[in-house]
């Protein structure tokens, strides 16, 4: 087929225009699409980098969150696996069981850490007291829902509610028997309310009063604990004000200790310590949300050692996490006849046991 | 010609019959989408401050130069304390506004005094939101304490990206799309304690009728939180519903 | 009585709280301290006012679309094209910024067919359809002047040259295969893969990620000598207005009325679009190409079949953009100590303390879901490559010197190039006076 009029089936290549010459156009078009498809697997939408800020914008604990090992009095021998969604307090009675609150129930268990009973409460509980031999019905337990407290016996029968002095302001956080007192910190008040065994209204501690000297509690997040060792002294923790109040249970104060700071020997940022227990021998143990840690005072309040370092509580290398599910949670704590230190972990949803040392003396340890 | 003209013809009705049928598809397609999605509402961006880890990528992904992602203060999860972890380094020097004590790179956090009670001083922090560039640093000194600092995606910055750049680097896909009406994803025990205080103020409203309806417009806004969560429960979208089952089981 | 009238407002939100009591955890509640004087503020992110604003660009959207369809086949004026392709890159790329484009809508319409609690709005339903039923009618003109992804590389092809029809064939396979991906991707709410390697938008933007700002660069550059390379070899819409553009009722043409074969406007299009007259083939010729045909007929399921199964097999590396199987992957890497160190995810996983098996399960689970879709993905492209090889063996009739209306995205650029069309424009009295008419061709068709 040779044709050589001007037509469709002419290949012939009309007159152009000059041009750059086609070898340095495809390079361009080439190197170009080179640029391109690296460029696109140079690009991290994943994140994985890291945000690329600068050091001072990330919020570093590891200063605060590293103690020295010569600190630590005590380690962690058992974990007893709670079955629960949510655990909320934790109690230990005098003949070395304890009482896990949570979801909707209350668990008991023996020292060595096996379930003996269980009974359900009729709403969330939030705190949990143990009546003492000394009270007028010993073995009584005492579990305070969000604004009333009910009793039970020894054996989780419901025998009363009790919600005199409480309104729907009340916020119980925290329960404490002492004799045949029962009190509780009612957190929305921002008072200590006092029954008697039968439920009956003894009076309040610690509302404002200028006279007394008492300035009254400052309560930035729900945590407000309160615990009367063998003493007979209310020792109520005033964490807006990093520290520990005593008080008369007639409501006088009788000092406090306790400071702000963010070194172990004190209580860290805003409100601490969250929960407060006492050993038989009459030392303190605390628990700090934030920066999880346990630690021991003496009964003057001086910072002795630490029980549980924010290392161990978390599990965490790194940053610390925020996440309200994992963190808001704080780590109970209740201490039994024996001198073991039970921390209740919401993250794990069990009780970890520390005991002392074999070693005893605090400086020998690591 | 004389076989081309009906060759065309058969074309022409072919494409005829195809674009009939294309357009009934695209418009069945049409009403299928519009009708099942009446509301027809757009929707934005958000990022739910409760899987917030604040690592920092919201203030660096963002296809804008400023993120629009800003750190908010729920006022009533804050405790209003002298002692903010969200305001003051760890190490500060003195409780005061001295840049040095400041947590804040940018100094994006404005602490202002209230009043003093019960022996403690109380301060009201607040954020000076053009300077917020949304790295998150003072919503982890705040989640160490009452959690009241957290990120919100600011809708009149935000550009709406079809597929947000952030949304695709969150370390823990905290971000979402939500109806523009919403607006926001509060904090659970935001929606908490905002649910309350509007029932409160419906409570205490007594013949006052506008902080009555204050009342259950906050109400309300916390209602269509819990709404949301639960609708984010009950139905997984694809993308979020491995999560979903994984928090379920 | 004002406060009857607004309990009756707020009834529903009451009987709403009644049915989830409890609304709140007391756990939740935080104590405010009693301020004497001051009021504990209320803080509200500021609210979208969008509505408004994506309807507008809706109305403009339109509009663009009644022009461009206007100035490609009425008023075929290449000058107006080209003014209303400033206008789209200026309002749709550098005003709007980009977002909800039409090509992105895919994935929105797919994502909201496939997750019932995504809730698509209608503003996004029409951007998406507009440009579809507009090509079902009038052929590309989305892609003439109105998309402004088209609109940016339209205006910097000045010197562009030829692709071998091999290379464009294909690399034309591309979009096809692409936008498979992406709706893979959307269906399964993994990801939206166009709006993530979008290569215009940060350049709208004027901000973005410096990789991404390099890629619309080096599109750009060679969009100086390769006609729209995004709309070519890329982009997911343009392929599905290819499809459409097919059936397209009235296209553009090149000549206004009769073509007289001239072939002033055969290198006229920058994007390769314009197709010969065919020549029909030679007789002895037939048999081959029947059997050719034959060959690709019967190959075709096989295609189709052998990319399903290499689908199956690419599971793992597809499943590999959603974020829980990445993190999974990292996980393992570094537990494993392949890797170094841990990135926020990993971080913030083991940061939960969730086991590393419920992780494992769900990834899992996430895999046997998108294998269903790489299967399809694999058949999807299987059947591209057998439609293109099919379609490259059969012969088609032309006559005229037209574009192929798949690829023709309705410049115009082709139009002055045509002396009908300058006889039309009443620039020149008579063809004659362009181009010599003593050819045989010319001569049937005077």
């Amino acid at each position: 087929m040779s044709q050589t009029k001007q037509g469709p089936n002419d290949d012939r290549q009309m007159p152009r225009p000059p041009h750059l010459p086609p070898v340095a156009i495809w390079a361009i078009v080439l190197g170009m699409a080179l640029i391109a498809a690296m460029v696109v697997f140079r690009v991290d939408t994943w994140g994985d980098r890291g945000s690329g800020l600068s050091p001072r914008f990330e919020f570093d604990v590891s200063e605060l969150v590293a103690v020295d090992p010569n600190l630590v009095s005590h380690s962690e021998t058992a974990q007893v696996p709670v079955g629960m969604q949510s655990v909320q307090a934790i109690a230990a009675t005098s003949d070395g069981r304890f009482l896990v609150a949570g979801d909707r129930a209350v668990q008991i268990f023996q020292a060595d850490g096996t379930m003996a009973q269980a009974f359900s409460v009729p709403d969330e509980p939030r705190c949990l007291a143990v009546a003492g031999d000394d009270h007028d019905f010993p073995g009584r337990i005492y579990v305070g829902l969000a604004s009333r407290v009910e009793v039970f016996d020894a054996s989780g029968q419901p025998i009363a509610t009790w919600s005199e002095g409480l309104d729907q302001n009340t916020l119980l956080t925290s329960l404490a028997v002492f004799e045949d007192n029962v009190l509780a910190a009612d957190a929305g008040n921002r008072v200590v309310v006092r029954w008697d065994a039968t439920g009956r209204l003894l009076g309040t501690i610690g509302e404002p009063d200028a006279q007394r000297g008492i300035d009254g509690f400052v309560i930035p997040s729900e945590h407000f604990d309160i615990v009367v060792p063998t003493d007979g002294v209310l020792r109520v923790v005033n964490p807006g004000a990093q520290r520990i109040e005593a008080f008369t249970l007639d409501g006088s104060p009788l000092g406090h200790w306790g400071e702000a700071s963010a070194r172990i020997e004190g209580f860290f940022g805003c409100c601490n310590p969250s929960h407060l227990t006492v050993l038989a021998d009459g030392r303190f143990v605390t628990s700090e949300k934030g920066l999880p840690r346990v630690k021991l005072y003496s009964p003057q309040g001086e910072f002795e050692s630490v029980i549980a370092a924010t290392a161990l509580l978390t599990n965490r290398g790194g940053g610390p996490e925020i996440r309200d599910e994992h963190s808001s949670r704080t780590f109970g704590v209740a201490a039994d006849s024996t001198g073991r230190v039970l921390v209740l972990d919401p993250n794990t949803r069990q009780v970890r046991i520390f005991e002392p040392l074999e070693s005893g003396a605090v400086g020998d340890a690591g | 010609m004389a076989d081309s003209a009906p060759k065309k013809d058969r074309r022409g009705f072919l494409n005829d019959a195809l674009r009939t049928t294309s357009v009934i598809a695209l418009a069945g397609a049409g009403g299928f989408l519009a009708g099942r999605r009446s509301e027809g509402e757009p929707m934005v961006w958000q990022l739910d401050p409760d899987q917030c880890i604040g690592c920092g990528h919201c203030a660096t992904y963002c296809v804008l130069d400023v993120s629009a992602v800003k750190c908010v203060n729920c006022f009533d999860m804050c405790g209003f304390c002298d002692i903010c972890t969200g305001y003051f380094e760890m190490n500060y020097l003195a409780l005061d506004t001295a840049a040095e004590n400041q947590l804040c790179p940018t100094g994006a956090i404005v602490r202002q005094f209230i009043e003093e009670k019960s022996g403690q001083r109380f301060y009201e922090y607040t954020i000076d939101v053009p300077l917020c560039i949304g790295c998150g640093k003072c919503v982890i000194g705040c989640a160490l304490m009452n959690g009241s600092l957290y990120l919100q995606v600011e809708h009149d910055r935000c550009l709406d990206c079809n597929e947000c750049a952030i949304a695709v680097a969150c370390p823990t896909q905290a971000f979402h799309r939500i109806p523009a009406s919403q607006a926001e994803i509060l904090k659970r025990r935001a929606e908490a304690v905002l649910g309350a205080r509007g029932r409160r103020m419906m409570r205490e409203a007594g013949d006052d009728a506008q902080s009555y309806r204050e009342g259950a417009e906050l109400l309300e806004r916390a209602l269509t939180q819990r709404r949301w969560r639960q609708q984010q429960r009950s139905a997984p979208s694809v993308s979020s519903g491995s999560e979903g089952t994984a928090r379920d089981a | 009585m004002p406060l009857m009238k607004y309990a009756r407002k707020i009834g529903i939100p009451f009987a709403t709280a009644g049915l989830l009591a409890p609304v709140a955890r007391a756990s939740d509640l935080i104590p405010v301290p009693d301020f004497t004087e001051y009021q504990v503020p209320l803080s509200m992110p500021p609210a979208p006012d969008h509505p408004l604003w994506e309807w507008l660009n809706v109305s403009l959207l339109l509009a663009a679309l009644i022009a461009a369809s206007y100035i490609a086949l009425v008023s075929r004026s290449r000058r107006n094209m080209f003014l209303l392709t400033i206008g789209s890159l200026i309002w749709f790329g550098f005003l709007y910024q980009g977002c909800i484009c039409p090509i992105g809508s895919i994935q929105n319409v797919v994502l909201a067919v496939f997750d019932t609690s995504y809730a698509i709005p209608l503003t996004v339903v029409l951007v998406f359809l507009l440009p579809l039923v507009f090509t079902l009618f009038f052929g590309r003109v989305f892609c003439a002047a109105v998309c402004p992804l088209g609109a940016i590389q339209e205006i910097v092809a000045v010197r562009t040259t030829r692709v071998p029809s091999w290379l464009d064939h294909a690399l034309g396979l591309f979009p096809y295969i692409y936008l498979g991906l992406a709706v893979i991707y959307a269906a399964t709410g993994t990801a939206f893969v166009i709006c993530r390697y979008d290569p215009f938008v940060p350049m709208f933007r004027l901000s973005g990620d410096v990789n991404m700002l390099i890629f619309g660069g080096a599109l750009l550059v060679m969009g100086v000598f390769i006609g729209r390379p995004y709309c070519r070899y890329l982009c997911p819409y343009g392929a599905v207005l290819a499809v459409l553009s097919k059936v397209s009722k009235w296209h553009a043409r090149i000549p206004p009325d009769e073509c007289i074969h001239c072939r002033l406007c055969e290198d006229s299009c920058p994007y390769g679009a314009i197709e010969r007259p065919s020549v029909p083939p030679a007789r002895e010729t037939r048999p081959a190409a029947r059997r050719r045909l034959a060959v690709m007929l019967t190959l075709a399921p096989l295609l189709v079949i052998g990319a399903a199964g290499l689908g199956w097999l690419m599971t793992v590396p597809l499943a590999r953009l959603d974020h829980n199987v990445r993190l999974a992957e990292r996980i393992h890497a570094e537990d494993t100590g392949q890797v170094e160190g841990m990135t926020d995810a990993s971080e913030a996983f083991r940061n939960t303390g969730q086991p590393k098996e419920e992780l494992l399960a769900m990834v899992a689970d996430i895999r046997s879901r998108v294998r269903l879709f790489a299967v399809l993905l694999g058949a999807w492209t299987g059947l591209v490559v057998a439609v293109k090889l099919i379609s490259l063996s059969v012969y088609r009739r032309r006559d005229e010197y037209q574009p192929d209306r798949s690829r023709c995205v309705s410049c115009g650029r082709c139009y002055w190039y045509c002396p009908s069309e300058q006889v039309r424009l009443g620039l020149i009295e008579d063809i004659s006076e362009l181009v010599d008419l003593e050819t045989e061709e010319a001569k049937a068709a005077s």
